[in-house]
């Protein structure tokens, strides 16, 4: 099983596109990605509960419903996708323990920047990191090139 | 019988062992009772420890002279607990009575005189002195004669000049200063968090006044009494109230739907689109605060960007500066105006009147700009042609609690009503926000306790640690300092008043929390207000509360709704750095800026 770790942008768009070539070659099930990380105002001073958790799963849910379709308007049968509440590292970490997946793909970061998940240098960390916990093979995908 | 001294220490004593010795229960309530009593009794046993009965006038067969006046510091603020003491009166030989100010400034000061004395200090020929000492401003020695009374009648009471006090630059002035400075510090690199940086600053301030203040009068900056009265009950009640209706409306999906609507308006046209999400978000900030409003706008709002195919940046980044324009427009609309506001007094329709038409053109700004700045893009778009995206989109955007909805839209109607109608009613916009949030309460019965911790109980507390900090900077001088510095500068123009209060807001507010800025600034508009000619319209004001709110536009760290939309779209993969917000944001944030100040001056 392929899983293809995911967001909506650029980086995830080229992940998306690498998994789904993967998938129609091997023809193993593809299944997407994401964690809703509902950390997001702890940049801000507010410390109501806001119910903001489901809003953000619903987003999750919504990213990874045009992946999979994309992927099947590609040609894949077998795909699927799984969204989870939590922290990215740790969820995804549990989620290849939890499931038959022997490889992964993550897309490297067009931007680096302080708020991502996985920045430059820390992909490469994250990616050897995951291999030795789960022994699932870790695929970077990267983005063209931006025009201009 | 008195026991003095030695006696009656020894008696305190013998009764204390006597009762400690004794194990009968009987015997312990007994001296438990008798113990009490002695300390009831106690002071009216002790020569001297009763309290001083009132000044009467001793029996010289002469008259009573009342001398009544008031104390204000530079910016015409009453100063209370100011000492007054007679110090010399020609060469009659008089007692030396006291008397401090109250809240108001005002003192009263009842001096005994043989009667031909006190004829002769209302006809003329005799004078008095009175000597005013206050902690952290320069003593006066007020020398009053005939010619000085502002009246008097054949009582003998005289009204004396009011007297004006100066601020003394001393050691407690810097230690304020810098403890203020520290913690305006600590909030802008995020050292942090803002609301134990001004907690910490507020707890030092009191501490080093109580403490170092038992030694040296001059470092009595606040006591605890002073520190509760600097607190604004009426912000701190109006933003609890308001938080309350918030936390209310969240569940209710309303946002959510409207931005499905503004979908369907659209009809897939990305630039239509962002121009109907705008206005909604412009106005929901108008009436809730402009977090939550990002906060449950951004995230439908990336979805419907995806479905049709756009990068949801092109959406998001105008949504949220909507939502600091929207959130000048009304009292209630941001933690700034919500202080401003109701500091100064001006109501809800004053906002409207005063903040919106500026807010509107705002907004058309921002539009022409986003549209100019990204209107190939809105061209490039292709909607994703899909039935089931369409049906998640519907789904995620119902309403979820359609009587939830209906129950707060009317208490929400009935409050705005009330903000219209409550300066003609006399009725605080703070006990029309807390009775809106009980009255839903009351309606809805929801899990209290879950509806309490919707009260974000932070940033209440940053804005009493603030006022005890603005309080201090108040009473040390730093405030009148700076006042009196932007007055000068702004001479007797009212333009210039203008130009000084709403740039530096601006260009602060981009940089810092806006809060403490306009919490610090507030006491400078207010002396301009009262001293530029022209200022009492209460156009300093308005000018603050656009460079407070606009400011916040220019940067990624200016307003939380900033930090809460980045966080949200970097979630969604769509990550928003500093010099992309930065280059989106400041030209409106300026343009706005610039647009404020010429309403300002048609205005002046």
């Amino acid at each position: 099983m392929i899983v293809c770790a995911t967001r909506g942008g650029e980086a995830s768009q080229a992940a998306q596109e690498f998994a789904i070539d993967l998938a129609l070659e091997s023809g193993e099930r593809l299944v997407f990605f994401y964690v809703a990380d509902t950390d997001v105002l702890s940049s801000t001073s507010d410390t109501r509960p806001h119910g903001i958790a489901h809003d953000l799963e619903r987003m999750g849910e919504f990213i990874l419903a045009i992946a999979e379709e994309r992927a099947r308007a590609a040609g894949v049968e077998d795909v699927g996708w799984e969204c989870r509440l939590g922290h990215m590292r740790g969820e995804l970490t549990a989620f290849l323990m939890e499931s038959e997946a022997n490889k992964l793909v993550l897309g490297r970061p067009v931007i680096a920047g302080e708020g991502q998940v996985f920045s430059q240098g820390g992909l490469g960390e994250f990616a050897a990191q995951v291999e030795e916990e789960t022994g699932v093979k870790v695929l970077l995908a990267t983005p063209p090139p931006a025009e201009g | 019988m008195i026991w003095k001294g030695a006696e009656l220490r020894n008696r305190i004593r013998k009764t204390v062992v006597w009762i400690g010795d004794n194990r009968n229960p009987a015997v312990w309530v007994g001296g438990g009772l008798a113990l009490l009593l002695f300390v009831l009794l106690l002071p009216a046993l002790v020569p001297g420890s009763e309290e001083e009965p009132p000044l009467e006038p001793p029996d010289t067969g002469g008259q009573t002279v009342t001398l009544l006046g008031q104390v204000t510091d530079s910016q015409g603020n009453p100063l209370a607990e100011t000492e007054i003491r007679l110090c010399a009166a020609s060469e009659a030989e008089l007692p030396s009575p006291a008397a401090e100010t109250q809240a108001d400034g005002w003192y009263r000061l009842e001096i005994a005189v043989p009667t031909e004395m006190a004829t002769k200090l209302i006809e003329g020929g005799e004078q008095i002195c009175l000597a005013l000492e206050r902690p952290n401003f320069k003593p006066v020695a007020l020398v009053l004669s005939t010619e000085s009374w502002v009246a008097f009648d054949e009582d003998f009471h005289i009204l004396v000049p009011n007297t004006v006090l100066e601020h003394r630059v001393g050691a407690a002035f810097w230690f304020v200063t810098l403890v203020f400075v520290l913690t305006m510090s600590l909030i802008a690199v995020d050292r942090l968090h803002k609301t134990v940086a001004a907690l910490a600053g507020a707890a030092l301030i009191l501490m080093v006044s109580q403490v170092a203040g038992l030694f040296d009068a001059a470092w009595r900056i606040l006591d605890f009494e002073g520190a509760v009265h600097a607190i604004d009950f009426e912000v701190i009640f109006l933003l609890m109230g308001m938080m309350i209706f918030v936390g209310m409306m969240e569940g209710t999906g309303l946002f959510q739907w409207m931005a499905l609507v503004a979908y369907k308006v659209a009809r897939g046209s990305p630039w239509r689109l962002t121009v109907v999400l705008v206005i909604i978000t412009a106005v929901a900030s108008a009436l809730l605060d402009n977090v939550t409003t990002v906060l449950l706008m951004t995230p439908i709002t990336i979805e419907i960007a995806l479905k049709i195919g756009i990068n949801p940046l092109m959406i998001l980044l105008p949504e949220v500066l909507a939502s600091n324009l929207g959130g000048a427009a009304t009292l209630v609309g941001s933690p700034p105006t919500i202080l401003i506001g109701t500091q100064a007094g001006l109501g809800f329709g004053d906002f409207l009147l005063n903040t919106g038409p500026v807010v509107v053109v705002a907004l058309v700004i921002l539009l022409v700009y986003t549209r100019w700045r990204h209107g190939d893009e809105y061209q490039t778009a292709k909607e994703l042609d899909s039935a089931a995206l369409m049906r998640r989109l519907e789904e995620d955007a119902r309403i979820t609690d359609p009587e939830l909805l209906r129950r707060s839209l009317v208490v929400g109607a009935g409050m705005i009503a009330l903000f219209l109608v409550g300066p003609q009613l006399e009725v605080m916009p703070a006990l029309i926000g807390l009775s809106g949030a009980a009255a839903l309460l009351i309606w809805v019965r929801p899990d209290v306790e879950r509806m309490v911790s919707q009260v974000d109980w932070t940033t209440l507390l940053f804005f009493m640690a603030l006022f005890i900090q603005v309080g201090a900077l108040e009473e040390v001088g730093l405030i009148a300092l700076v006042a009196e510095f932007v007055g000068n500068l702004a001479g007797s123009s009212i333009v210039a008043a203008i130009l000084l209060t709403l740039w530096p807001a601006m260009i602060m507010s981009a940089i810092i929390d806006n809060v403490p800025f306009a919490a610090a600034m507030l006491p400078v508009a207010r002396h301009l207000t009262a001293t530029v000619p022209g200022g009492e319209s209460g156009i300093i004001y308005w000018a603050l509360v656009f460079g407070a709110c606009f400011g916040g536009n220019a940067t990624l760290i200016g307003a939380s709704a900033n930090l809460v939309a980045a966080g949200i779209a970097d979630r969604a993969g769509f990550p928003v750095t500093y010099a992309r917000f930065l280059k989106f944001g400041a030209p409106v944030a300026l343009a706005t800026t610039a647009i404020a100040m010429l309403w300002l001056l048609i205005l002046a």
